[in-house]
């Protein structure tokens, strides 16, 4: 058992022995596999349709489905299913004074959410904290019809803990923004790594449970309660 | 199963017809040769009234089904080997245990890769055909003379259903007895627990689930239970003997045989 | 029954170099065996257990029904099968473009070759970074590689958030079932365990427990100096790792803490993210019944410059401990599967005995399979025989894996590596000997025939003794007839030899009389 302190820091960047160790481990796998396998790898390389896929034809453009009405039809239908509180509204504006009403009614001290996402009719109430906060506000990349689901990604405004942390979270979903299926979202994604943010939610419910005796519960670690305005115009 | 009497059963004679019968062989599975007999005949008897000529290429004896379940591929092989032989002349091949079938379709293809026997099992295969499976989906049975009072469950066994993909057959054919109510039962799914050398080497969990099984089948409240494999019933019937019930176990061919009407 | 748990067996087993001597080959998958039927007996012995046993099944059965009778489905497990096994195909590639990926965008990778690299390298890191306190979500490699005991030998505190995860530790027992590590503990038994830990009753409502669970795990959320995750599956493309889970307390245990430790298997990699629809559709449906789970999550590295949350250092620990022997061999598709769970929720076998009595970490068909080839055929001697073959796992399997020939095929080897009884090799043999005689297994029929009519004639005397001991202890065994089947087709009726008869379709028997 070596002495923790001379142990090299696991999180410097790879010199001689960690490479020497990655290239053992690599060669195991390369040695079970063909033995003609190509060594270099290629970036980005998707696993190569089937020759049957050929009879289904590639699913059309994200853009052209998305403001089909019956999409939005699904999407409030499914999310209505998870348990979510859903409303239509016809721009940002109602979206906001729909909120407005929600936080009053539910007499909620703060609002977490992302600076510029914030408004004068929250302004007295918004946080960038999101722990103790018993509402956190998001905005919705995307979202999908199939599974009513909304996604969000972290970015330097946005932080993840705003549609995680508190008991209670909503988000704005601008019409235009609901693909047809998760599928689609997958596609839309960047291929690279770095023009991704460190975090993509796809969040479709509030958190729930079965673990204890089979009961559902719904509200576990993540929010009990989701609320999501479907904006007809951003 | 209750002994039968003492005189030998007659093998029937095929109904005369003058179109070009279909030929088969009977592929009676060692345990039918041994412990169900009757099985045999009725099958006989069934398909020699639909029109086919039916033999019995004396050559067979074990598909080797049980060692191969087992793990032991060589003393399987050679039991196959056998079998393959033994039927080699035969037009069609018809068993009547779906395990054994799906031993003949699934199994020896596997035995037999990458070796000499190789094509042989292919075609072997390619003529196999459980009982049920034959009537519906070779000879196009669509009707059948045959009554019954009362009411049947059927238990489809394992690798009938998930090897063979035979599921409705057996219950078309029982749909086709006059009088005879079909109640499924609620988890048709489910193993009964035979599964070859499992019934011996987890004796406690196979009776557990067989009595799982007995469970299932008294729930329906049938007076019939209707099989096509000879171990699952052998099983239920043993199970469900030793827990006192009287309740009729017969494989499908001595149902339709028993029940025919001239 | 510590000298005969798996994980001692598996390393007593290493530190002896693996024994070559057949016969304590044998005894020790004898002993194995006899605690497998103990532990079988237990659950079969235990009325509270079988009910949550055949209701969980049925109910996730249900569940799922719809979403299998859908036309696409057939189609989409097609679908899941080919991305995975293509994966597995150039497997080194992958891995190769996943490590780089995930060290462009800052995360660390760590190679781990075994259970005991990977253990060493998380604790090195947690002791380096000073870490007391380890959240958990969960991860089944993580229990694989043994980590908990050894984080808190020095001296770290682990709390497992997953729910069940949670209250099997509070039980201090193995999870059960590898979506519901706690499903097979009543209500009653929860309360208890919770109210013990809290100092106070928690009262008997699952609502109220949860809240117990969640306002103890939040503390620890926000405390934690560490957080380790598994990994669904890597991105290859990407560097991602993406999280498939329902509670939150993933996006917590991977948001929260400064340091996120994804412990994964070398196998669990997906080219690009489209590659992941099939299965985003398959696994929660086939799981737990659901279009989707609640969170998906995509993590691509720590959190960049000028986000305001997520972790600062991430560490991806990529786990091989016997996978790539799996690879390339026979066995090689066990490693597509997607951890859905549907071959537990279908096995006959599993409905009975539930997960414990495989002890092991993988149970079911897939922990059939997969325990004896990352642990060794000898630790586990007796799983690939506790199946009765029926298919229903090869029926179900989300990524089209053969499960049912693969236990097959894994008694095979156990013949083979001489771990069952000679006496099974001999009997067979002979069988076959016989079989390939077909005018000796006629006339072996003929004796044995009345002697088995002689037995069941005798009955209730003989039960569970004598040859048929085996099958007459529960069973009634069937009174054969007078002869065999070829028997009575040789005599046939006397009408056959008739000269209308001759050479019609029920003429003489073909092959040797």
């Amino acid at each position: 058992m070596t002495d923790p302190t001379t142990v090299a820091d696991p999180s410097a960047a790879s010199g001689g022995e960690a490479s020497v160790e990655r290239e053992a481990f690599i060669e195991r796998l390369r040695l079970r596999l063909a033995p003609d396998a190509p060594t270099a790898p290629t970036p980005n390389a998707s696993v190569p349709p089937a020759p049957s896929a050929s009879a289904t034809p590639a699913p059309p453009a994200p853009a052209a489905l998305a403001f089909a009405a019956d999409t939005i039809a699904l999407f409030v239908e499914r999310l209505g299913g998870l348990g979510v509180t859903v409303a239509e509204v016809a721009s940002l504006a109602q979206a906001r004074q729909g909120l407005e009403r929600l936080v009053a009614r539910r007499r909620w001290s703060a609002v977490a959410c992302a600076a510029d996402l914030c408004w004068d009719g929250i302004a007295a109430r918004h946080t960038l904290e999101a722990r103790d906060a018993p509402f956190g506000l998001s905005r919705a990349d995307w979202a999908v019809a199939e599974t009513g689901s909304v996604v969000v990604r972290s970015s330097a405004c946005v932080r993840r803990g705003y549609s995680l942390v508190p008991p209670a979270v909503g988000f704005f979903v601008a019409a235009r923004r609901i693909l047809p299926t998760v599928g689609d979202v997958l596609r839309a994604l960047p291929v690279e790594g770095s023009a991704l943010p460190s975090c993509v939610s796809f969040i479709s419910g509030p958190s729930s449970t079965s673990d204890l005796a089979a009961i559902h519960v719904v509200g576990v670690h993540g929010p009990g309660e989701v609320f999501v305005w479907v904006m007809a115009e951003e | 199963m209750r002994a039968e009497p003492h005189a030998p059963l007659p093998i029937p004679t095929p109904r005369a017809g003058g179109a070009t019968p279909v030929r088969a062989s009977l592929m009676i599975t060692c345990l039918g040769d041994a412990l169900f007999p009757r099985v045999g005949v009725a099958a006989v008897e069934v398909l020699s009234r639909l029109g086919v000529a039916v033999d019995f290429p004396g050559g067979q004896t074990c598909c080797g089904q049980p060692a191969y379940n087992a793990g032991h591929a060589a003393a399987a092989r050679s039991a196959a080997r056998a079998f393959l032989q033994a039927f080699a002349a035969s037009e069609y091949v018809i068993s009547i245990s779906g395990s054994c079938a799906a031993m003949v379709r699934d199994g020896f293809p596997r035995l037999f890769a990458g070796r000499p026997e190789q094509e042989a099992a292919a075609a072997l295969a390619a003529r196999t055909f459980e009982f049920s499976e034959f009537l519906v989906d070779v000879l196009g049975v669509e009707a059948l003379p045959v009554a019954r009072r009362g009411a049947a469950t059927l238990h489809h066994s394992c690798h009938t259903r998930r090897l063979l993909g035979v599921v409705e057959q057996p219950e078309r054919l029982l749909g086709m007895v006059e009088g005879l109510e079909y109640r499924p039962l609620a988890h048709p799914e489910l193993c009964c627990g035979f599964g070859g050398t499992f019934a011996v080497k987890m004796a406690r969990i196979s009776t557990a689930m067989v009595d799982e099984k007995v469970d299932g089948v008294l729930e329906t409240g049938v007076d019939l239970l209707v099989g096509l494999d000879m171990s699952c019933l052998m099983n239920i019937e043993g199970r469900l003997r030793r827990r006192g019930h009287a309740l009729e176990v017969r494989h499908l061919a001595e149902v339709l045989a028993a029940g025919w009407r001239e | 029954m510590a000298g005969v748990s798996a994980a001692s067996r598996r390393q007593a087993s290493a530190e002896s170099g693996g024994s070559t001597n057949a016969a304590s080959r044998r005894q020790s998958s004898a002993a194995s065996r006899r605690a497998f039927d103990e532990r079988a007996e237990r659950a079969l012995g235990d009325p509270a257990l079988q009910q949550v046993l055949r209701a969980g099944q049925d109910y996730v059965q249900a569940l799922s029904v719809a979403a299998r009778a859908a036309p696409d489905w057939p189609l989409a497990l097609d679908e899941v099968a080919r991305v995975r096994g293509a994966t597995l195909a150039r497997l080194d590639r992958y891995v190769e473009e996943f490590a780089s990926n995930v060290e462009k965008v800052g995360g660390h990778v760590f190679f781990a070759a075994d259970a005991a690299e990977a253990r060493r390298h998380v604790v090195d890191l947690a002791e380096l970074r000073g870490v007391r306190l380890v959240v958990k979500s969960k991860s089944m490699v993580t229990e694989e590689i043994g980590l908990n005991p050894v984080l808190e030998a020095a001296g770290i505190e682990v709390v497992e958030t997953d729910l069940g995860e949670f209250i099997v530790q509070l039980a201090g027992e193995r999870p059960f079932h590898i979506l519901k590590p706690a499903i097979h503990l009543p209500l009653d038994r929860i309360r208890a365990l919770f109210s013990k830990a809290a100092g106070r009753d928690v009262g008997g409502d699952a609502h109220a427990m949860t809240r117990y669970a969640r306002d103890t795990l939040r503390d620890k959320f926000f405390a934690a100096d560490m957080g380790i995750s598994g990994a669904n599956f890597g991105v290859a493309a990407t560097g991602s790792v993406v999280l498939v889970t329902n509670e939150g307390n993933g996006r917590m245990v991977t948001t929260l803490p400064r340091t996120h430790v994804v412990v994964m298997g070398v196998e669990r990699l997906v080219p690009t993210f489209p590659d992941l629809e099939a299965i985003l559709k398959v696994l929660p449906r086939a799981g737990v019944g659901l279009r989707a789970t609640t969170y998906v999550t995509a993590l691509t590295g720590p959190r960049r410059a000028g986000e305001a949350d997520g972790p600062e250092e991430l560490h991806v620990v990529i786990v091989d401990n016997g996978r790539s022997r799996m690879l390339g061999s026979k066995y090689e598709q066990v490693l597509s599967c997607i951890r859905c769970g549907a071959c537990l929720d279908v096995c006959p076998v599993y409905r009975k005995i539930g997960g414990h009595a495989y002890d092991a970490v993988y149970t079911g068909p897939i922990g059939a399979v997969f325990s004896p080839l990352l642990d060794g055929l000898a630790c586990h001697a007796e799983l690939p025989f506790a199946s009765s073959l029926c298919g229903a796992c090869t029926e179900v399997c989300s990524a089209r894996i053969p499960l049912a020939e693969l236990i097959r095929e894994l008694r095979e080897d156990a013949v083979e590596q001489g771990l069952v009884a000679p006496a099974w090799g001999a009997g067979f043999d002979g069988f076959a000997a016989v079989a390939r005689r077909p005018r000796l297994w006629g006339a072996l029929e003929t004796v044995a025939l009345p002697l088995l009519r002689l037995m069941t004639a005798v009955g209730a005397p003989l039960r569970g003794r004598g040859p048929l001991g085996a099958w007459t202890r529960d069973r009634e065994f069937p009174a054969p007839q007078r002869g065999s089947f070829r028997a009575l087709w040789a005599r046939g009726p006397a009408r056959r030899d008739g000269p209308d008869d001759r050479g019609g379709p029920l003429g003489r028997e073909r092959g040797r009389g």
